[in-house]
């Protein structure tokens, strides 16, 4: 019990910085929550537009009524470069400008050129307002051919495309999306923060007691490695069981939701996770690294498993190749355990299962490798132990 | 005396080869890995493709299927059209093959498994068809062939209503913003090497600080000696990131590469500045300064969309004034104001946002580091 009590004496004098690592990377993992959002029934995609409407005819209001349908129109930005980032950063998806003669020339039968568009991404979302656009002038210039009147046509052509299209959603089996989304988000994010906080924490920790003096002081005792060995791993993990807890009771209350059904599941996996972090940790901290180093080793695991695993980025983004590396990834099978949680893939209990297996068997070689690294160390010493 | 400081402070930074190595392999390892993750998402995802869907009761002949037809035809083909019976139809459905099932029955209408952009635009092409319907439809009523004629000739004339007078950026895609937020990470790291030296000035911090303390040498000289050998070493380490980045890994920055490295260079004493001011505020241990400073750092990471590519966006629409003043999101800005504008009028906004911090962060720090006295230690 003396290691174990030295190492967490270690870690208690450590508890300030650990409070200011778990408030602000909680903070970190509440906002990531909160600037994704979620959806359930069939809906069009809401596009952000900006419409400027420079005719103001009642063709030129018909158009921006059929653009505002189902969109958000958005009031014109402030200046140009406002503008400009708002595209780039897709607050806004497309802006367009109505000019001053566009009834005029819609009801001369002209067709092109009739609006100024802005946009910086040639994506789904220009494709989509430019059929749009296209679709009113097209009708518009059918219902022109009938009733021969402007405003009649624009009006005919409002109705029309007013008109509900008939879509179906098909699902494969009963999704699981409701209240606990947000909390499943929290839970998507959960390897980022447990990986700052268990790898800023523990590693110091873990360094202190492996510098020379301790250890020679260790080594001259009467402790036998294996026990010191254990009696480390059980600390850490006691440490590790105890940032875990704060952060599933904390992301539970925060969010408003109980754990029930396959939400335990999520829980298990986010505990060997936590494991897993607490060995890299221990691994990590057997090279023994300055404190200043662990911050930028635990940064470049944080950030490149998180990255290359689909933490950060959905995983049904990343390329196959990518997603080839990334299963040699703990963080690759804790995202797609919530996934299938939360619906995105086919829900499979003996899948579920496996890829918590996998992440249980990162841990176990990882401790295999911690212990190996440690004897290498332990041979190595100028002061062999005695026998 | 100065410059005596001076070489020592950059050998004591160049015999950190643990952290040198580190500052240096951070960029390097975390900007190879975006580059896997991101190097193809935005021309694989973002740009418009042909959407897949499958075609179900589709008749030969039909104005319907001469619809689908022309959206599947040519190198620009809104539609990859695979028609299918039912049965099929929903297998490519459910194994993600297709986006939707377009079914041709008295109306056209879509099934589809998920919501999206691509699915939007399949409840567009098909709400277009029944508007072809609806609008022959009436022009049937009227008994007037000639008028029938020309509706159709209407409905199929080629439209194309938009002019674009889109900004032009060097590089519009999104995912280079990742890069800028690695170098602005990369220079926010060097809040470290400026905590220490605010750190090893302190006699009640470390012994160097002690030492330098009962030396005769003014305490400005050697504190400045020492900040400005720590940005000659962040300076050098925010050049290599910043070559390692644009010509290993051929990432397109757009703008100019001079005032690229220049605002890399400048951003990396910002980070300095930032941990000199950090290291000397208060007689807290350099652990508890270390970790406000690291996580101060990822808060403003996260805040710039360092993890989440969007939040920049996110926060302009609900609280702007956080992108004004959070550094990290100044010093990325810099790097999407020269890809993104052709005048440097906004670039040099950045740059003067930049100077101002740096200027009050050593300004403070300087102010909070004077006068302090060991009485014991």
């Amino acid at each position: 019990m003396q290691v174990s009590k030295a190492f967490l004496k270690i870690l208690k004098s450590k508890f300030p910085s650990a409070v200011i690592y778990i408030v602000l990377f909680f903070l970190v993992g509440m906002m990531m929550t909160r600037t994704e959002a979620t959806e359930s029934a069939w809906e069009k995609t809401q596009l952000k537009l900006v419409v400027e409407d420079l005719d103001d005819t009642a063709e030129s209001r018909a158009l921006a009524e059929i653009l505002g349908k189902g969109n958000k129109v958005i009031p014109p930005l402030a200046s140009e470069d406002d503008l400009t980032d708002a595209l780039y950063y897709t607050t806004v998806d497309y802006a367009v400008t109505i000019p001053a003669g566009f009834a005029e020339r819609l009801a001369a039968g002209e067709t092109d050129g009739l609006l100024e568009t802005r946009h910086i991404h040639e994506s789904y979302a220009t494709a989509n307002m430019k059929m749009l656009i296209d679709k009113f002038v097209t009708t518009y210039g059918a219902y022109m051919e009938l009733t021969g009147s402007s405003q009649k046509s624009a009006t005919q052509a409002v109705r029309t495309l007013s008109d509900e299209t008939n879509v179906v959603m098909l699902q494969k089996e009963e999704s699981t999306k409701s209240s606990s989304d947000l909390l499943l988000i929290f839970f998507r994010y959960m390897p980022y923060i447990l990986l700052c906080v268990i790898l800023n924490m523990l590693c110091p920790a873990l360094i202190v007691m492996s510098k020379k003096d301790i250890r020679f002081r260790t080594d001259c005792s009467g402790i036998r490695p294996s026990s010191y060995t254990m009696q480390i791993f059980t600390s850490s993990a006691l440490y590790v069981g105890a940032i875990w807890l704060i952060f599933v009771i904390a992301g539970s209350a925060l969010n408003g939701v109980m754990y029930t059904g396959k939400l335990w599941l999520v829980v298990l996996n986010s505990l060997v996770f936590s494991l897993f972090s607490g060995v890299l940790a221990l691994f990590i901290a057997e090279f023994a690294p300055s404190e200043t180093v662990v911050n930028l080793m635990t940064q470049l695991c944080a950030l490149g498993m998180c990255f290359l695993c689909g933490v950060f980025v959905d995983q049904a983004l990343l390329g196959s190749g990518v997603l080839g590396v990334a299963q040699f990834l703990p963080a690759y099978w804790y995202v797609r355990v919530i996934r299938m949680v939360n619906g995105d893939i086919p829900f499979n209990a003996g899948e579920a299962a496996l890829a918590i297996g996998i992440q249980a068997g990162f841990v176990v070689v990882l401790i295999l490798l911690s212990v190996l690294v440690r004897r290498a160390h332990y041979s190595s010493a100028p002061r062999k132990r005695m026998a | 005396m100065f410059l005596h400081n001076f070489k020592y402070e950059l050998k004591m930074v160049l015999r950190q080869r643990e952290f040198i190595m580190w500052l240096m392999l951070f960029p390097i390892a975390l900007g190879t890995l975006f580059k896997v993750a991101f190097g193809s998402i935005y021309s694989n995802n973002d740009m418009f493709k042909s959407i897949p869907v499958a075609v179900v009761n589709a008749q030969e002949g039909t104005v319907l299927n001469e619809i689908f037809r022309s959206l599947g035809e040519g190198e620009d083909a809104a539609l990859a059209i695979t028609y299918a019976d039912e049965e099929w139809a929903k297998e490519l459905l459910f194994d993600g093959k297709v986006s939707g099932i377009i079914v041709v029955d008295n109306d056209v209408s879509l099934q589809v498994a998920g919501k999206g952009i691509k699915q939007s635009i399949l409840e567009e092409i098909v709400s277009r068809c029944n508007m072809y319907q609806e609008v022959i439809g009436q022009a049937m009523i009227t008994g007037d062939e000639t008028e029938l004629r020309k509706v159709i000739a209407e409905l199929g004339k080629e439209v194309n209503a938009c002019r674009d007078v889109s900004p032009a950026a060097d590089n519009p895609d999104v995912y280079v913003q990742y890069f800028y937020n690695l170098i602005a990470m990369v220079a926010i790291c060097g809040s470290l090497t400026g905590l220490h030296v605010a750190t090893s000035s302190q006699a009640n911090q470390s012994e160097l600080g002690a030492r330098k303390n009962c030396s005769p040498t003014p305490k400005f000289k050697h504190l400045s000696a020492a900040f400005l050998g720590s940005c000659v070493a962040q300076g050098v380490s925010m050049i290599l990131c910043v070559t390692f980045l644009k010509f290993v890994l051929q990432i397109n920055f757009g703008g100019n590469l001079f005032l690229l490295y220049a605002a890399a260079v400048l951003s990396g004493c910002l980070g300095v500045a930032l941990g000199f001011f950090g290291g000397s505020i208060g007689r807290l241990k350099y652990e508890i300064k270390s970790a406000i400073l690291l996580s101060c750092s990822m808060v403003m990471c996260f805040l710039s969309g360092l993890m989440v590519g969007n939040i920049k966006g996110f926060l302009a629409e609900r609280m702007p004034w956080v992108n004004r003043i959070n550094p990290v999101a100044i010093i990325s800005d810099s790097f999407y104001c020269l890809n993104m504008y052709s005048d440097y009028r906004r670039f040099f906004t950045k740059v003067l946002g930049m100077v101002i911090y740096i200027t009050a962060f050593i300004v403070f720090g300087a102010l909070f580091s004077r006068r302090k006295k060991y009485a014991s230690l």
